[in-house]
């Protein structure tokens, strides 16, 4: 009798063939939205647009020329040079992300003066302002801890205050090319005082050389795939993420939808009929459960299936693994629905409530943002949210490669919340003098 | 034109919503929760202090240059430093990123403080989740650390008076350095928010979300629409109305009434929230709501026309609110986005709507300065009124 009412729960569901393909398509549409949008079509890491850059400065074109191709051909950006009236304008009208705005004089580069180097951000800006921004800084760094390491291994080599010894200056001093000409061609003592300065300064700098050639410490880093990581940021196929979220997100509406068929029936006026059919005391909320369940695993097939093909997402090292996740998931969100389908009144109520649940556990459990990035108050909620548990076991297969062995106490977790929501909804259905009360 | 009719077919709509408790949620109290929860997401909601993930740190060294690299780590958001009691092993470190319940860890070998004294490379290795943000921080600022043992390493060993003090000094105090600010309304104020040009995350969310369930709200009382066709009753009021023209003037209205009563309520109650305003232009803001729940209204008639069954309806309005929304950067501000997806966010009401908010609130802008998206967004509500009545038949006949 079970077979033949989920047959025909399976063959009321697919008469609706548009309403089958938007429940197949939509988590498909969204999440290559998603996955286009942070990850790039077919996985891989995420990238960004080159960003544009305003340069304000006028150096010389031995510098600007090098320092245009260095940034152009980074592909972070793309650098515009203009005076600081236009840079404003770019940057207030977000043309421009940010701004770097040169010292007036360079040689302040060079000197003993403090000297700042200008960024303005576009106040629209979240993300590419910033970037130019941590990037400056970590180029600065190296200059500044060159500065500091030099200045303090050979104080003397820095720029001479007011009244102390200046060879450099001493020789170039005046305003007439010809005098330093002559001192250089007459060897004047102010020569050799600079030569010999230029001389401890290349001695310097080859000592300093040669000191970093053996590096004081060598760091590791190792991400949780146990590789050496190279650079900064997220390793994985984004679509890894973010179509198992999705997947499970569309699969509550989905069980939703099945659980409210119930309202349907009624409405329609088979339910009644099907009532006085020998049915068992709870054929008919288990038929609609399993039906809800099968329902959910093609839906899941189809959905991992499409991301194996199209956005070449991982499907996990250990082959039972998706699958036993799979059903541990659509038998938990087949039982979820069930209990509210009893306690509303109409189908436009039970729509509406299941419709305010789905986006609220989908919102704390994980679905739309990794619960890891989230803040630990909602870290903590989205425990109470079963949606949860299927998230983290999906995670835990695709993006960790985990197999069967480390994934069964969250399995277990899942067809927990099954068995228990089913219960409720059997003691539910019972309360309300089962068969006569669904009427 | 008949004012009474319309007018009533407006009090019947608004008067259906009203006697839904249901609709009401959906309305006001959803909306709100969502700008609450992912405006918590996007970052510091000025909700005082929150603990960080941790990196724990093992620390078999116990020397003075192993305690300055942990002290270099310290002090950061974004993730909290915790040293261990035991000194553990560079596998128990591993092990603990690999469950995910350490965002890094840090081991320090015992030798640390010893190879560098004499010399020798001092080996030193983080596991980290690269997939998490504070994870990905807390190695830039490792890398900076090591940076600056390894500047003071060369020095030691270039110099035999190298002066650490004065090493230290023009490390923290450096001479050329950067000055960095935002230029814009809100240059002047703090930004603890993920959102630079931002100074609090509800800036993004609370807009995005009164946009988002305007439109949602809408596309799903399409299934109303398309219900009261199969029943007839469209017929019968066209048959009380008289002519098809003055029905769809009412169906349209009608949503365009609620959707501007459920914006203002929104938008008002999204002013409580911390560092949350609208810009200087009361001009815009209501322009744009007005354009944008006018565009929506006509999308949702639109869509009505295409929908025989209220599956197809729940399905067509639940994929169109979700996809204008996903890719008018209502979820995620748009400029994460590459750059065609941008092209494509502004081809859409939503992009064009949120677009106007970020640059009232971010840059100041008024109605001269969003002349552009408010025009593209009458010329959206143009095309689809235009749509729709060339399809409306098809609803009432």
């Amino acid at each position: 009798m079970l077979r033949v009412l989920v047959t025909k729960d399976i063959r009321r569901w697919w008469s609706d063939r548009q309403a089958v393909v938007v429940t197949l398509l939509l988590p498909l549409m969204l999440t290559a939205v998603l996955g286009i949008s942070f990850g790039g079509f077919g996985g891989g890491a995420p990238e960004i647009e080159a960003i544009p850059l305003a340069l304000v400065g006028d150096p010389p074109s031995l510098l600007r020329d090098p320092l245009d191709r260095a940034l152009t051909e980074s592909g972070l950006f793309a650098p515009v040079w203009c005076d600081s009236a236009e840079a404003d304008r770019l940057v207030r009208t977000g043309e421009a992300r940010a701004a770097v705005v040169l010292p007036a004089d360079l040689q302040d580069l060079l000197s003993s003066e403090r000297v700042a180097i200008g960024v303005w951000k576009d106040p629209g800006s979240v993300l590419q302002a910033d970037i130019v921004e941590q990037i400056l800084r970590r180029m600065l760094l190296r200059v500044q801890g060159g500065e500091a390491v030099y200045l303090a291994a050979w104080p003397a080599d820095g720029f001479p205050a007011a009244g102390e010894p200046d060879p450099f200056g001493d020789l170039l001093e005046g305003d007439s090319l010809a005098a330093i000409w002559r001192r250089l061609r007459d060897r004047a003592p102010e020569v050799a005082a600079a030569r010999a300065k230029l001389e401890a300064i290349l001695d310097h700098q080859a000592a300093l050389h040669d000191a970093f050639a053996t590096s004081a410490v060598a760091l590791t880093v190792v991400d949780r795939t146990g590789q050496e990581a190279k650079g900064v940021g997220p390793s994985t196929n984004m679509f890894d993420y973010i179509l198992p979220g999705m997947g499970v997100f569309f699969l509550m509406f989905a069980a939703a939808a099945a659980a409210g068929d119930l309202h349907r029936e009624r409405a329609g006026g088979t339910l009644r009929r099907l009532l006085v059919a020998p049915l068992g005391s709870t054929d008919l909320l288990v038929g609609k459960w399993l039906f809800a369940m099968l329902n959910g695993l093609l839906q899941l097939a189809v959905l991992f299936a499409a991301g194996k093909l199209l956005f070449r997402m991982n499907l996990g090292t250990d082959l039972l693994a998706l699958p036993l996740a799979a059903v541990a998931t659509s038998a938990m969100l087949a039982s979820l629905f069930l209990p509210l389908a009893l306690l509303t009144a109409n189908e436009k109520q039970m729509g509406t409530i299941s419709t305010g649940v789905t986006l609220f556990m989908a919102l704390v459990g994980g679905n739309f943002i990794n619960v890891d990035q989230m803040p630990p108050v909602l870290q903590a909620a989205g425990r109470f949210t079963p949606n949860y548990w299927a998230n983290r076991t999906f995670n835990d297969i695709v993006v960790h490669g985990r197999g069967v062995g480390e994934i069964l106490p969250r399995v277990a977790v899942l067809f927990g919340i099954a068995a228990v929501l089913l219960a409720v909804a059997v003691a539910i259905y019972r309360r309300r003098g089962g068969k006569a009360g669904l009427l | 034109m008949n004012a009474g009719v319309i007018r009533a077919l407006v009090g019947l709509h608004v008067r259906q919503v009203a006697a839904d408790r249901a609709s009401l949620f959906w309305l006001f109290g959803m909306p709100l929760m969502f700008t609450v929860l992912m405006g918590m997401m996007f970052g510091d909601m000025n909700a005082g202090p929150r603990e960080a993930p941790e990196l724990t740190v093992f620390d078999g060294s116990r020397g003075p240059a192993a305690r300055g690299l942990i002290e270099a780590l310290g002090g950061h958001e974004a993730f909290r430093v915790v040293v261990a009691d035991s000194a553990g092993s560079w596998e128990t470190a591993r092990a603990l990123v690999d469950a995910g319940s350490r965002t890094a860890a840090l081991h320090i070998p015992a030798a640390f403080d010893a190879d560098l004294a004499a010399g020798r490379t001092a080996a030193l290795s983080l596991a980290y989740d690269p997939d998490r943000a504070s994870a990905q921080t807390a190695r830039t600022v490792l890398e900076e650390a090591v940076l600056r043992l390894e500047f003071l390493a060369a020095g030691r060993r270039a110099a035999a008076g190298f002066d650490e003090a004065r090493f230290d000094a023009l490390w923290r105090d450096p001479r050329i350095t950067l000055e960095v600010r935002t230029l814009g309304r809100l240059g002047g104020e703090p930004q603890p928010s993920a959102l630079a040009g931002f100074s609090s995350g509800f800036q993004h969310t609370g807009p995005s979300y009164t946009l988002m369930f305007v439109l949602m709200f809408m596309l799903m009382s399409v299934r109303d629409i398309v219900t009261e066709r199969r029943n007839g009753t469209l017929r019968r009021l066209r048959l009380a109305a008289a002519s098809p023209w003055l029905l769809a003037v009412g169906l349209f209205l009608g949503p365009v009434v609620v959707g501007l009563a459920q914006a203002a309520v929104l938008l008002g109650l999204n002013l409580l929230l911390p560092g949350m305003d609208y810009g200087d232009s009361p001009g815009a803001l209501v322009l744009t709501m007005v354009l944008f729940t006018a565009v929506s209204s006509a999308l949702a008639l639109c869509v009505a026309t295409f929908c025989r069954t209220p599956g197809q309806a729940d399905g067509l309005g639940m994929t169109a609110s979700m996809l204008l929304a996903a890719l008018g950067g209502l979820w995620w501000p748009l400029e994460v986005v590459p750059g065609f997806m941008q092209k494509i966010a502004l081809a859409l009401p939503t992009g064009q709507a949120v677009t106007v908010f970020h640059n009232m609130i971010g840059r100041g802008w008024g109605l001269a300065g969003n002349a552009g998206h408010l025009a593209a967004l009458a010329a959206m509500l143009a095309a689809l009124l235009a749509l729709a009545a060339a399809r409306f038949r098809r609803l009432v006949d």
